[in-house]
């Protein structure tokens, strides 16, 4: 059965069609890359799933049941967590706290009012964990805000891993980072995550898309015009047609071919 | 009948008065996103001025200058003094301006004793029609008709001008504006000082509507400004008036009808727009 | 990418780091156990003034920690909490005027379930608008119970008030200074337990909430729900402090429960610093000592040297004068910033 299934969602915005009619599914253990260019509808995508803005019509269906119209708190506890694009981290507090309620949030301690966050041994423990895979163990009582670029996309994904999802979307999760470092990001997540765990990714740099991805979706203004393997995107003549022209750096010659 | 007819008047002219006093605050809080809650306090001192002029002149024109132009100077201090280093801070101007309120309502009670001060009603207007066995004075047709006045010439510079339209622009995106190279920084200034006269001219010809004004005023009349604002919807002519002007009648007919509960219902609406369309009645969704 | 350290060396450093936080903690907390101490022992040998001030300061110090949870904590711009703090205390005054049930312990649960009511109620109307909306909406609403207490003329006396409230009947007598130990217990102890509930999960998650509710909601919290917790638990300490307040006042007015008190305890967390729960009361401290002050030489200028505190406190607090103390106390003791 399909872990994350969604079916003919659209979604209107002032007049315009910012997604019409998307429809795919993702597998246990699948690594889908959502591609396309900018303003295509990637993000807007991404908030609809996650359930931040409601679709105009559509279904979304987490294993077998329907969360069209859950409220995110209750998407991210059946098992749905997303990371954010620009850092959307808890700057004021220190690297541990912001992964221990990241924790906390799916567990059911998060309703705990009388002893310290802190005082909780499994969640600290799994903080810590997570903390490790991401070689963030060490700067565990830095304030988020004295963190690199770098350190940040990290922390942004272990927050989204916290709640221990089956489906994982991560909007540009190597923004901003080298070819290099996205490619040690993704194998972090690849090693740090549950290997039934399905993850959606949107992303930009080619280089990390056609290494990690097992199929890919293109999404071009509103609509999903190719769905495929790497190979056969590669291969696709709209797809071609679309990132011809754009400057990137290498990503751009390895599609022409 | 009567009281009906009476009491839709009274409110009516109740109402043009709140237009004039929450039309400044809606649009700079839509304009410029700045609170003033000292908004009030302007409509105090052009009553308090407008009123202490007309009695040493006698002349009710006077008074009117008087009272705009000191709500003005007044306004025009605030915002460069003060609220111009908080731009984009909401609740510091909230903290700023709420200091203001008393440290205006504490100069006043100073210098003008605690007593309220009566209107000024120019002899022309002064008489009244009866309508069964009330007396409706012409005044407060005269305020109606000079709010509706006023309300379809600020409508029409919202719409068909090009301050107005620079106005709504800024209210959407300040950025562009900037980049196209107009001022839009003068503008919002002209734009808060000019909703600061309107509030002063408000409080010179609303007193006789009021039935008096005292130190307090300032205070007490922020709330109805918010009310108005918050039914009607912010950043626009049309939803200070029909804002105020559903206050203004409901409230006259709750007077009417139901005198007990004439302070509540401005909150009541308050609660039920809040209920039905949180950004106001005419207000756009966030 | 800065991955020098192993795993091995983590070993090491966390035990460095253990150590450090249990002296660190003992020294770092002397100068509230030297105020908690003053507190304590200072007052018999005062005057009666000095006695009063301290406890007048202790409740709104209090009220102030209960705007902390709502604003500081948790982000809503709370402009109407004084209502709140003030229908315990009619409430209270109410039961002792006009009915038979004189003890404390039954008027107070009762008095703090109207202040946990009519918060819920506060924050249900004012719930779907945020910042700005949020505060103009309860300054409205509080502004409403005020006229409520003013009108209302049969039960609350109006503009007058209710008065002749005395000491709370506890079992045994309270006189002033007795009654000033009374509130310090009290308000040590609600101190103790919101400070406990800020470090506790659900107390994190309010901070959460209140840096950025998009990430919250995707972390599995029900931000809805929490603000209105949180904004509840507010309440019930505010009605607490206006409990406290009507015994040591002998009464209440309006003017207690208006736009001016619900103004006066945003400032004291302002000046104090906000989201540090203690500076609650040193705003509350550094208020009510200038309006002692004040009133004593030029009574009536008062409402101006307020808008001033106002508009100085938002050009000069900063981050309000706790954090900046507990900065200038941690570098005077050796300890370097934790983010370097």
């Amino acid at each position: 059965m399909a872990i994350l299934t969604v079916k003919n969602v659209f979604f209107r915005f002032e007049g315009l069609h910012v997604l019409q009619g998307i429809s795919f599914a993702m597998e246990r253990g699948e690594k889908v890359a959502l591609i396309g260019p900018n303003g295509a509808g990637k993000t807007t995508l991404l908030n609809v799933l996650t359930g931040l803005i409601p679709p105009f019509s559509g279904r979304i269906d987490l294993l077998d049941r329907d969360i069209t119209h859950r409220p995110p708190h209750v998407r991210t506890s059946l098992g749905l967590a997303r990371s954010f694009q620009v850092s959307s981290l808890f700057l004021q507090l220190s690297v541990l706290e912001n992964v221990l309620l990241a924790v906390h949030g799916t567990a059911r301690t998060s309703r705990q009012m009388v002893r310290p966050m802190t005082a909780y041994k499994s969640a600290l423990e799994k903080a810590e964990k997570l903390l490790e895979s991401v070689d963030l163990l060490s700067k565990r009582d830095i304030a988020c805000r004295s963190l690199s670029h770098g350190e940040q996309r990290r922390l942004e994904l272990i927050l989204a891993l916290a709640s221990g999802p089956i489906a994982l979307l991560l909007d540009e999760p190597t923004a901003g980072l080298t070819t290099q470092e996205s490619l040690e990001l993704a194998a972090m997540l690849l090693s740090a995550a549950n290997k039934d765990v399905a993850v959606l990714f949107v992303a930009h740099d080619l280089d990390l898309v056609f290494t990690v991805a097992q199929r890919i979706l293109v999404l071009y203004y509103g609509k999903i015009i190719a769905e495929g393997t790497p190979e056969e995107i590669q291969a696709n003549e709209s797809v071609r047609k679309i990132y011809l022209g754009e400057t990137y750096s290498e990503g751009n010659q390895r599609c022409l071919k | 009948m009567d009281v009906l007819a009476v009491s839709l008047l009274s409110g009516l002219s109740y109402g043009m008065v709140l237009f004039l006093l929450a039309a400044g605050l809606s649009v700079v809080l839509g304009l410029m996103g700045i609170v003033n809650l000292a908004h009030g306090s302007f409509f105090m001192i052009g009553a308090y001025a407008g009123v202490t002029v007309g009695r040493l002149t006698g002349s009710f024109t006077l008074a009117i200058l008087s009272g705009v132009i000191s709500a003005g100077v007044t306004g025009l201090i605030i915002e460069r003094g003060f609220l111009r280093k908080l731009y984009k801070h909401e609740l510091n101007q909230i903290l700023v301006t709420f200091g203001f309120i008393y440290i205006i309502a504490n100069l006043h009670l100073l210098f003008y004793g605690p007593y309220p001060r009566s209107g000024m009603v120019p002899p022309l207007l002064s008489n009244g029609f009866t309508i069964g066995a009330y007396t409706v004075s012409f005044y407060r047709v005269a305020v109606i008709a000079i709010g509706a006045a006023v309300c379809v010439g600020l409508f029409w510079v919202q719409e068909r001008t090009k301050i107005g339209a620079i106005i709504r622009a800024g209210m959407d995106d300040p950025e562009t504006v900037y980049a196209s190279g107009v001022n839009l920084t003068a503008v919002n200034i002209s734009a808060f000082c000019f909703g600061a006269m309107l509030a002063g001219f408000a409080g010179i010809i609303g007193i006789p509507v009021l039935g008096g004004v005292t130190a307090t005023t300032g205070g007490d009349i922020i709330f109805v400004a918010i009310a108005v604002c918050i039914v009607g919807g912010v950043g626009s002519i049309q939803g200070a008036l029909v804002g105020a002007l559903l206050i203004g009648i409901v409230t006259s007919m709750a007077q009417a009808y139901a005198p007990a509960t004439a302070i509540y219902v401005m909150y009541m609406l308050m609660v039920i727009v809040l209920g039905l369309k949180p950004s106001g009645l005419l207000g756009k969704r966030s | 990418m800065g991955s020098d350290h192993k795993a091995g060396g983590r070993g090491v450093e966390s035990s460095k780091v253990d150590r450090r936080s249990k002296g660190r903690r003992l020294v770092y907390i002397a100068p509230v156990i030297a105020a908690l101490l003053f507190l304590a022992i200072a007052p018999p040998f005062m005057d009666i003034a000095f006695i009063s001030l301290a406890t007048r300061i202790l409740c709104f110090g209090l009220l102030a920690m209960s705007v902390d949870i709502a604003f500081g904590y948790t982000g809503m711009w709370t402009f109407g909490h004084a209502a709140i703090f003030g229908i315990a205390a009619y409430t209270t005054a109410l039961f002792l005027i006009y009915t038979h049930i004189h003890s404390f312990w039954i008027i107070t649960p009762i008095a703090i379930l109207m202040a946990a009511v009519l918060s819920a109620i506060f924050a249900i109307i004012a719930s779907r608008s945020s910042g700005l909306y949020f505060l103009l909406i309860t300054f409205a609403l509080g502004q409403l119970v005020y006229s409520v207490a003013i009108q209302w003329k049969s039960a609350t006396h109006g503009e007058d008030g209710l008065w002749g409230i005395p000491y709370p009947q506890i079992g045994f007598p309270l006189l002033s200074v007795s009654y000033y130990y009374f509130t310090l217990i009290v308000v040590a102890v609600c101190g103790i337990v919101l400070y406990c509930f800020t470090k506790s999960p659900f107390g994190y998650s309010l901070v959460c909430i209140r840096e950025n509710e998009v990430r919250a909601r995707t972390m599995g919290y029900n931000t809805r729900f929490r603000k209105l917790i949180a904004f509840v638990i507010s309440g019930v300490f505010a009605g607490l402090a206006g409990i406290l307040y009507v015994y040591f006042n002998g009464g209440i007015v309006p003017d207690n429960i208006g736009m001016a008190a619900s103004g006066m305890a945003t400032i004291m967390v302002i000046i104090g610093g906000t989201g540090t729960l203690w500076g609650g009361f040193i705003g509350s401290a550094v208020v009510l000592v200038l309006q002692y002050y004040i009133s004593l030489v030029a009574p009536q200028r008062w409402p101006i040297f307020l808008g001033a505190i106002f508009i100085f406190a938002v050009f000069f607090a900063g981050g309000g004068i706790f954090p900046r103390l507990a900065n200038l106390w941690k570098r005077a003791v050796g300890y370097g910033n934790l983010d370097s």
